[in-house]
């Protein structure tokens, strides 16, 4: 298969003087999963933030289905695009984040129902019949008119997940979406994400969940000091780890 | 002495102790509260048969009239140029944010009263006013300063410039006390930087912003009275004319109290509503806000005493009194 979702070559990104991205190379095909592990500081979670251009990046280049996310091309020339034009490249990409970031002055259904009605024009009925399927999807089914503060953590990180999904993404990212949680809702959150990756989601996903990347993986990044140093199977990686770095991340984890 | 044992004796039964500074206080505001009101009704100079006839005298109204609206329409202004300038304040562009800057020290930090009467006074710094292109092109409008500033505009303008700098800097705080989490989240599904603002940020923001622009509106009611010193027929300027005539200034005055008084409490309840509309998803017991909440559950209590007996005390407080 090659039908790549995600190009990446030679990523680069600094804060002052903290090198965080040194020459990120990613692919990404179509309907797979990609884990990317790696110690807090390694750059896995500015890498994910470059894919949508949340974070600028310094050097090298990213496409999502071919379009450098954050720039145009004009005449075989690249230009820093307008926020109004990174706003439309983005909106095939769902996010879900550590923190959730459900809009906490909405109803759980308009978190859902928020992105289709308002930036891609989906009429409010069928907006909402999707909202209503895609809450029992995520085994939230009639909590639509609860705000998220009534709701548990692992309650909102799935409608977060619902949200991401009602735009009928071409591309998931999450970024750590389990490390806000008390450990007993992680599993509810990580379940949910497995049936995505049965389900044929493209998916990127940075986590420290080991067993996550074992059951849903199909490639596993080992991420260490802004460099992908290592990069297989969930088999390969976690079970025969070859770099001395994995080895020592994945011994914490045994 | 009493030895309880070691399981010790249920907390149920202790007794309560009197509490003797509680008492004192409740009789110095009592005591306080029989003088005031002795004053207020044996002191005749109020004449309060002259204040129930001004009260509802057809000039007063209009006076209040004037008040009102002009409040009104300076914080109409004053609020839309306020988020303007937050917007500006905040913005990454430094002459942008430098500039609003600017406006804010100098609004917040000069006198209303002074604004105004330098712009009632504007013809004597500028007597043409023209629009046009500037450098001594041609000019497409021109018109005396003096025709322009009447005090009604002048009041407009030097209450309302004054009140955008204020209110910038309280939509400002409202802005920032929003998760960044909820901006990001909006960017990375595709929202524009209006669409963000709009129906992500500001709603959330407006929690922080509502009480104290309901302070600021409070404020502006009362402020409008600073009007009457370049002849704007507000309220105070309407008994102070009377009072001129008739001499009875305390009565009158005390109609202009009274009136301020109703205006501001109208104005609170409806701030409390407002703010109770803001706090949603944020609030765990839904209902009315607190003063109506506080009189519904009053007169649904009356109701019920009326009806039946108060349950009995079983707390055990009896050695309270």
């Amino acid at each position: 298969m090659s039908d790549p979702v995600v190009l990446g070559r030679g990523v680069e990104k600094s804060f002052g003087d903290n090198h965080v991205l040194r020459g990120i190379d990613l692919t990404v095909e179509r309907g797979e999963v990609v884990v990317i592990l790696g110690p807090s500081g390694s750059g896995k979670s500015t890498l994910l933030r470059c894919i949508n251009h949340l974070e600028d990046m310094d050097g090298g280049s990213i496409s999502v289905n071919g379009v450098q996310v954050g720039y145009e091309t004009r005449n075989g020339s690249l230009y820093h695009a307008s926020s109004r034009v990174t706003a439309i490249q983005r909106r095939t990409i769902g996010m879900v984040f550590q923190q959730f970031n459900l809009y906490q002055h909405m109803t759980v259904l308009e978190n859902i129902i928020e992105a289709p009605i308002t930036l891609h024009g989906v009429p409010k009925s069928q907006a909402i019949a999707r909202g209503e399927a895609l809450l029992r999807q995520v085994g939230l089914e009639g909590r639509g008119v609860h705000y998220p503060s009534n709701l548990s953590g692992g309650q909102q990180q799935r409608v977060a997940i619902a949200r991401a999904l009602a735009i009928e993404p071409e591309l998931l990212l999450f970024d750590e979406p389990t490390s806000a949680l008390d450990p007993e809702l992680v599993g509810e959150v990580l379940g949910t994400m497995r049936k995505l990756a049965d389900a044929g989601y493209t998916m990127i996903v940075v986590t420290h969940e080991i067993s996550f990347a074992r059951q849903a993986a199909d490639r596993v990044m080992f991420m260490s000091e802004g460099k992908v140093v290592e990069e297989g199977s969930a088999a390969e990686l976690i079970d025969r780890p070859q770099h001395p770095r994995t080895k020592a991340f994945l011994q914490r984890f045994l | 002495m009493n030895t309880p044992g070691l399981l010790g004796i249920d907390v149920n039964d202790a007794k309560r102790r009197t509490q003797w500074g509680q008492w004192a206080a409740r009789l110095v505001v009592i005591f306080i509260g029989i003088v005031i009101a002795n004053f207020l009704v044996t002191n005749p100079n109020f004449e309060w048969d002259v204040v129930w006839d001004w009260f509802r005298a057809p000039s007063v109204a209009r006076g209040l009239w004037t008040t009102v609206w002009l409040a009104a329409v300076s914080m109409v202004i004053g609020v839309v140029l306020g988020v303007l300038l937050a917007v500006a304040k905040m913005s990454t562009n430094k002459l942008l944010s430098g500039a609003a800057g600017i406006y804010i020290w100098l609004f917040r930090g000069t006198p209303v009263l002074v604004q105004l009467i330098l712009w009632f006074n504007l013809a004597a710094l500028l007597p043409v006013l023209s629009f046009g292109v500037p450098f001594g092109g041609p000019k497409l409008i021109e018109m005396s300063t003096n025709s322009l500033i009447t005090p009604l505009s002048a009041a407009i303008l030097g209450l309302a410039l004054n009140e955008a700098a204020y209110m910038a800097e309280i939509v400002r705080g409202g802005l920032l006390s929003v998760d960044p989490g909820q901006r990001e989240a909006a960017n990375a599904f595709g929202m524009t930087y209006g669409q963000t603002l709009s129906r992500v940020v500001l709603p959330q923001a407006m929690r922080a912003i509502i009480p104290p622009t309901g302070n600021q509106l409070i404020s502006m009611v009362k402020a409008t009275s600073q009007v009457s010193v370049i002849a704007m027929s507000d309220i105070l300027y309407t008994v102070q004319s009377v009072y001129n005539r008739t001499f009875e200034t305390i009565p009158l005055l005390i109609v202009a109290v009274i009136w301020y008084l109703i205006i501001t409490s109208i104005l609170n309840v409806i701030q409390e509503f407002i703010e109770d509309y803001y706090a949603r998803g944020q609030r765990v017991e839904s209902g009315l806000p607190g003063t109506v909440r506080k009189i519904v559950r009053w007169a649904r209590k009356n109701r019920q005493t009326k009806t039946s007996k108060p349950v009995a005390n079983t707390k055990g407080a009896s050695t309270d009194v």
